[in-house]
């Protein structure tokens, strides 16, 4: 079987902080249209790493590719193909669901033309087209995270991050994020998640990567376990080892 | 239960630094540095602008107050309405021949938009003029004074003088009697003499007139004996002739004709002869009548009065060296007298003089002494009413707490609200959002001053705002821009939105209380008030005093604008720091 293409590939990066090591010699590759999950005890270095990932951070040594474009040192290249989903919604409530969008639109230097197309296609992929003139603190809570996703998705980013994004929502609200979530894989994004809920990931991954001690310990492709495996047993016996 | 909820309350309070240093540390430190700001007395840093007999004052030693010199009090007053001097006082003194001052007139330019500080520079002034004043006064009573000492021990020297004098002039006077009498005597002589000599002219004329006619006689006798003696001299001729005749004959007739010339002779000649001799006897005879009709008598009184006369002559020799002896004293006494005529002169000089003086004094010179300073007093604003005075600081102070607070708290809104995240992962550069924060601040308090100045214009009447719409919106703008500045600084330094306010609120405080709205700058001491003069909303204050009460164009004060861009400047490099310091915190 042929090799497949990484979209992003992260090579020996290492990280620290006032002497303190966070990442050590991490080595990761990322391929398109596939659900990762990043799991590891708290600092870990998951948090880290998804900020040299959106660029807030340059890494100490090490690349990171994009294709064979290094974006350590190109944040606008970073911006434009990483989107990001934080565990509270960052968005101007005050604003109403389409101004919100059209302003982050803007933000990504999204064209009149496109935006139109753009938002249109995102506010019927989130289900907000009835809310568009809607102010975000008037929506519901799965509405705004669904609003969040749109506005993340704006400037049609080739990976979209997720940092906990699933903390504090009930189970419906939840399952209407997967939903919303296939959908944006089906578009071709691949999606980035770190969460402490394990059993979401053995039932929503396509890949889980565990970090420990500031570097991956281990690499799983859930196909190859049949998407059925015991990732709070794994998670226990990697933070032992 | 109330006690633990209190410790419990407490014990998060204490815990929290910043809580510790806005309730403790913040406001000692104000209070610290209010109460040093406000222990000052004495007036410092002050500008005075001074025309006329500027030496007048600048000889004053007050390191503190800044003499400026101007050539007119109009400059003087232009640079008090750009606030650029404090004072203006305009002094035209009088003064005597010797450079003394005696009076002056001094007018004072007030800028009554700054009451305060007027109100005190002019007591400061009525003050310094109280002194110079009990100086001239003092001066001039003593010059007074000096001039009557003078004349007292001028009348004491001319009392010795006079008293001199007297006594010369009754030496002269006893002289004088003496010689009177003498020359009483020498007149009565005179007088003597002269009846003497005027008889004796009487004998003499009657005397005279006796030889007249005398001599007239004589005279008339003389002719006839000139006559008789021509005859006698013809007849003698020509006896001569006949002698002639007679020798010749007696030559020629020798012997013979002796006998006949004895005959011939003692016939012809010698009759001739003997009648001439006769006639002479007869003329002697004639002169010998003449000879005694003169008066013997006469000519002993010719010979007595010759006596007299040289008597009288004698006498009138010694009246005359008499008279020169009193000549000479006289002459001494005339030479003593014009001495004393000359001391007279000068004591009757120094006397005018010292009247001239005196007549100086007239009765304004009373009110000159008692006052010798009249003041005027101009106030630079006609018609004031206290709400020129407050307008400038009311539109300062709306610009300090709408600028700084509202910037501030829509800042740290922005800031700290989570979308603020997402602009920071957007690939829009970070200073792009600070300034659109700015700028977002500046239209909203800008509407809002907008409102109050025209709510200042249309129902106060003290701008007229749109007259000078530019002038206000430019330094607004600027000050603003400071108070943004500072409020987005404040927001972006610290991470919530209450500390930020609660800091905001204590800075607006700190800037209030010290910026001479409560005790003017200038009455602060000196180290304090030369920083305070940075303080934006003393800038402000001046810049906006000065178009709102003068409507001048002098409101272009280059050097304030320094210190506002350089404060600009300052926040900006600041204000870099704090939003990066802010992004890696926020990560």
């Amino acid at each position: 079987m042929a090799e497949r293409t990484s979209l992003i590939k992260f090579i020996n990066i290492e990280k620290s902080f006032r002497n303190v090591t966070i990442l050590k010699n991490l080595s990761l590759k990322i391929y398109s249209d596939e659900i990762i999950f990043i799991i590891g005890p708290s600092g870990s270095g998951k948090s880290t790493l998804f900020k040299i990932l959106l660029g807030f951070y340059k890494p100490d040594s090490g690349f990171i590719y994009f294709g064979n474009k290094n974006l350590v040192y190109n944040n606008n290249l970073i911006r434009s193909i990483v989107g990001f989903v934080s565990q509270e919604n960052s968005f101007y409530e005050r604003l109403t669901v389409e101004e919100n969008i059209i302003f982050f639109a803007k933000l990504y230097g999204v064209s009149k033309k496109e935006l139109e197309v753009r938002l249109n296609y995102l506010l019927n992929l989130v289900k907000l087209n009835k809310y568009r003139n809607i102010i975000g603190e008037k929506l519901s809570g799965g509405m705004k995270r669904r609003l969040e996703f749109a506005i993340s998705l704006i400037h049609n980013p080739k990976i979209l991050i997720l940092d906990e994004p699933f903390t504090g929502l009930d189970i419906k609200i939840q399952d209407d994020l997967w939903k919303l979530l296939y959908e944006i894989k089906r578009e071709g994004v691949t999606i980035l998640i770190s969460t402490h809920i394990l059993w979401i990931a053995e039932r929503y991954a396509d890949r889980v990567v565990f970090l420990h001690n500031h570097k991956i310990v281990k690499d799983l492709n859930l196909k190859d376990y049949n998407y059925n495996i015991d990732l709070k047993k794994l998670f226990y016996e990697v933070i032992k080892e | 239960m109330i006690i633990r909820l209190i410790l419990k309350n407490l014990r998060i309070i204490l815990r929290n630094p910043f809580t510790i240093l806005f309730l403790i540390v913040a406001p000692m430190l104000l209070m610290f540095i209010v109460g040093i700001a406000y222990s000052g007395s004495t007036l410092s840093n002050i500008n005075i602008g001074i025309s006329g007999d500027s030496n007048f004052l600048t000889s004053n030693e007050n390191s503190k107050i800044n003499y400026i010199p101007y050539s007119e009090i109009k400059i003087c007053d232009n640079n008090l309405r750009a606030s650029k001097v404090d004072f203006c006082v305009d002094i035209n003194l009088r003064k005597d021949q010797l450079g003394n001052i005696l009076s002056a007139n001094v007018i004072y330019d007030i800028d009554n938009s700054r009451s305060e500080l007027s109100n005190l520079l002019v007591n400061l002034m009525d003050n310094i003029i109280k002194k110079k004043t009990k100086t001239i006064t003092k001066k001039t009573v003593s010059n007074i004074f000096s001039g009557v000492k003078e004349t007292v021990t001028f009348m004491e020297n001319s009392l010795v003088s006079i008293n001199s004098l007297e006594n010369n002039l009754t030496f002269a006077r006893k002289r004088l009697e003496t010689f009177n009498v003498t020359y009483n005597l020498l007149l009565s002589n005179f007088k003597n003499h002269s009846k003497i000599i005027k008889e004796n002219s009487n004998n003499i004329t009657s005397k005279i007139n006796k030889f007249s006619i005398e001599y007239n006689v004589l005279k008339s006798d003389l002719i006839v004996l000139k006559s008789k003696q021509e005859l006698l001299s013809n007849t003698i001729e020509q006896l001569d002739e006949n002698n002639k005749v007679l020798n010749s004959l007696v030559e020629s007739y020798a012997n013979e004709v002796n006998t006949n010339i004895s005959s011939y002779i003692s016939t012809s000649f010698l009759k001739n002869f003997t009648d001439s001799i006769s006639l002479l006897d007869s003329y002697f005879k004639e002169y010998e009548d003449l000879i005694g009709k003169i008066d013997l008598n006469s000519l002993n009184d010719l010979n007595n009065l010759s006596e007299s006369y040289n008597d009288l002559f004698d006498k009138m020799n010694k009246l005359e060296v008499s008279l020169d002896d009193g000549n000479k004293e006289l002459s001494d006494l005339i030479l003593i007298l014009k001495g004393k005529e000359l001391e007279l002169n000068l004591l009757k000089i120094e006397i005018t003089d010292k009247l001239t003086n005196f007549k100086k004094l007239s009765s304004r010179d009373e009110s000159e002494i008692t006052e010798p300073i009249v003041i005027l007093k101009n106030n630079a604003l006609s018609n004031y009413k206290m709400v020129h005075k407050l307008a400038p600081m009311i539109v300062m102070l709306v610009l300090l707490f709408i600028g700084l607070l509202l910037s501030s708290i829509i800042v740290s809104i922005e800031v700290n609200s989570k979308a603020y995240f997402r602009n920071l992962i957007s690939p829009v550069k970070q200073y792009q959002f600070v300034i659109a924060l700015f700028f977002t601040s500046l239209i909203i308090v800008l509407f809002q001053v907008g409102f109050l100045l025209f709510i200042l214009s249309q129902y106060f009447g003290i701008v007229n705002i749109y007259f000078r719409f530019f002038a206000v919106l430019f330094v607004i703008v600027h000050l603003l821009t400071i108070f943004i500045l500072l409020g987005m600084l404040i927001a972006y330094y610290f991470l919530s939105l209450q500390f930020s306010i609660l800091f905001t609120t204590f800075i607006m405080l700190f800037l209030f209380l010290l910026s001479g709205v409560v005790v003017p700058l200038e009455l602060m001491p000196v180290a304090i008030a030369n920083i305070l003069y940075f303080n934006p909303i003393v800038l402000g204050e001046k810049l906006i005093r000065i178009i709102f009460n003068f409507k001048t164009i002098g409101w272009f004060n280059f050097s304030d604008f320094i210190i506002i861009y350089f404060q600009i400047l300052i926040l900006i490099l600041v204000l870099s720091y704090a939003v990066i310091r802010r992004k890696k915190k926020l990560f």
